[in-house]
């Protein structure tokens, strides 16, 4: 089992984190748990979502008890102004995107992952994160600009190296 | 539109991407989820000795309750007896004199064998004021006299609460009983056990041998390689190792010569057998696992096997000799013990004989008999001390090919019981 599903949620716990060694503690974490609480798996949903889960309630908890994260998980609503640009992306490697999603502020990289990949609901996230909705709105909606903005200069980037810095 | 486009792309390139972790990871959760798993036993196993410990108690405690409420119910039948006579109608002015009544003459807190006489027996300290006016006048006597002759040589305890008061009767005797509650509580008492001295393990049950005496060497047998000159390495000869057991125990006499102890105690265990070095290879073993890391058997260096037991104690003590301030007794006991951790080597005959840690190899659970022999004394506090054997009689090794089955313990034992001891 951990053969199979180790390396797509450790794929997760990256995107939650800011280094690979934070990412590898969190999935260790999260096995542990997946392991001793395997005889709770009532098999009605797929085992590799309930999986996942577990691994992004341990992600949070690492977030919430580690002081690096916590002190920085969300910012003023002033600090940030979203982007009206809305370019929908992009042809870009899954590492290279992670790695973007991973330079997001705490706060902004943990509602963006929630939401926009887990498919989480504002008002779900306000409850998991212990702020409002509305919060967890305004923070997704910079979020989300500030990504798309660091994705189209990594566009013009990308174009300028393929066609010699011209 | 362009939105949910965006929120799509991320969602499949996310799904899609994976990580390979490092190797360390999945030995640090294997290693994680051992050590839980290990806690979880240590916690049930210390909630099971507990509530052992705590109804052995309770047992123990209840059991000297009865024996006193049935010493009262004797002393209440006597009572009924003296009820059905006119005494009772006799005033008496205090209320903590007991006092038997026989038959023909009275005399004060004295007591004469032969007939007619009264003897008045106080089963505590009375003083003359306390006994009925009756009993205190000698000009009485006669007619006391006369009475009990017509009473037939009957035994009667005069309760002058219970004369005076019968309702009170029932407080006076719960009183008594209290008094007496307190005093078996009293003799409760908690010690601390500290023990040592050498384990080893052997081939038989309850045998003083060592396994694989004759081993020891490098030897030709059957070859188990076809085609092969290779020889195989028979297990070490083991031997002893030091050991040590420290806990807490909780004694009570059940009879003057006789006493329980149960305790909870901590227990190190071990033997030492002889291999070579260390071989990164991976093997395959008997069991049909693979060993990454094994010992080679060739006798070259010691090895100490160490176990560590939580062990729960219950040992009986017969006093065998006649001085109750210092005295010899002989002892015997069943000890329920948990393996909670170990660095065991076990022995294979693959690969020309190996020896390899797996702790799945050893039974967790074990019950040893014991027997001792200790010298009793008081200095300040009781003390016992002596000599100590433990025989596990449940099999340490799940592995057929090591013949090192059951656990020896021998050792001095010494216990020293908080609390002064009690008058005699």
């Amino acid at each position: 089992m951990y053969e199979h599903f180790a390396e797509a949620m450790l794929g997760i716990c990256y995107r939650y984190t800011k280094s690979i060694k934070d990412a590898e503690d969190v999935l260790q974490e999260g096995f542990v748990k997946v392991f001793l609480s395997l005889k709770q798996y009532r098999c009605e949903g797929e085992l590799g979502a309930w999986i996942r889960r577990i691994m992004v309630n341990t992600a949070l908890n690492f977030l919430k008890r580690n002081r690096n994260y916590r002190d920085q998980m969300f910012f003023p609503q002033e600090y940030l102004h979203p982007v009206v640009s809305d370019d929908p992306v992009i042809k870009l490697q899954a590492k290279d995107l992670a790695g973007l999603i991973r330079q997001l502020p705490p706060g902004y990289q943990t509602i963006f992952n929630l939401h926009a990949i887990e498919g989480y609901s504002h008002v779900e996230i306000g409850e998991l994160l212990g702020i409002t909705d509305g919060t967890s709105r305004s923070q997704y909606a910079r979020a989300r600009a500030l990504l798309i903005s660091w994705l189209q200069k990594y566009s013009v980037d990308n174009k300028k190296e393929n066609y010699g810095g011209k | 539109m362009a939105a949910n486009e965006f929120e799509k792309n991320v969602k499949k390139a996310m799904d899609e991407f994976k990580l390979h972790p490092s190797e360390a990871v999945w030995q640090k959760v294997e290693e994680r989820i051992q050590e839980k798993k290990k806690r979880r036993r240590i916690l049930f196993f210390f909630i099971f000795s507990l509530v052992g410990l705590a109804l052995a108690g309770y047992g123990i405690y209840n059991f000297s309750s009865k024996q006193i409420t049935h010493q009262d119910t004797n002393k209440s039948e006597n009572f009924s007896v003296k009820k059905n006579n006119s005494i009772k109608s006799t005033p008496v002015p205090h209320h903590e004199a007991i006092a038997i009544i026989k038959h023909d003459s009275i005399e004060k807190n004295t007591r004469h064998q032969g007939p007619g006489e009264f003897v008045i027996k106080t089963v505590e300290n009375i003083s003359l004021n306390k006994l009925p006016q009756f009993l205190k006048d000698g000009s009485n006597q006669k007619n006391v006299a006369g009475y009990t002759e017509k009473a037939t040589m009957l035994n009667i305890i005069a309760d002058t609460i219970s004369i005076n008061n019968p309702d009170n009767k029932t407080g006076q005797e719960t009183r008594v009983a209290k008094k007496e509650k307190n005093k078996t509580a009293q003799k409760l008492k908690w010690g601390i056990n500290v023990s040592m001295g050498s384990s080893t393990i052997t081939e038989d049950r309850f045998s003083l041998k060592s396994s694989y005496v004759q081993a020891d060497g490098f030897y030709s047998s059957a070859n188990p390689f076809p085609g092969g000159s290779l020889n195989r390495y028979p297990p070490s000869t083991n031997k002893s190792a030091f050991a040590f057991k420290a806990g807490m125990v909780l004694k009570k006499d059940i009879s003057r010569r006789s006493y329980v102890s149960i305790g909870l105690q901590y227990a190190y265990v071990g033997d030492r057998v002889k291999t070579a070095f260390t071989q990164n290879n991976i093997v395959g073993v008997n069991n049909f696992t693979g060993q990454s890391s094994y010992y080679s058997a060739i006798p070259q260096k010691t090895y100490t096997d160490r176990f560590h037991f939580i062990e729960l104690l219950i040992f009986y003590d017969w006093r065998v000799t006649n001085n109750t301030n210092h005295f010899l007794s002989l002892g015997a006991g069943i000890s329920p013990a948990w393996l909670i951790a170990t660095n065991g080597l076990v022995y294979d005959t693959a690969a020309g004989g190996i020896y390899f840690h797996n702790k799945s190899s050893f039974t967790r659970t074990h019950i040893n008999l014991m027997a001792g022999l200790s010298y009793h004394f008081d200095k300040g506090f009781e003390w016992s001390i002596g000599p100590q054997f433990y025989f596990d009689a449940s099999k340490l090794m799940k592995n057929d090919f090591d013949k090192r089955k059951y656990f020896l313990y021998s050792g001095i034992d010494a216990r020293m019981f908080i609390g002064k001891k009690k008058k005699k």
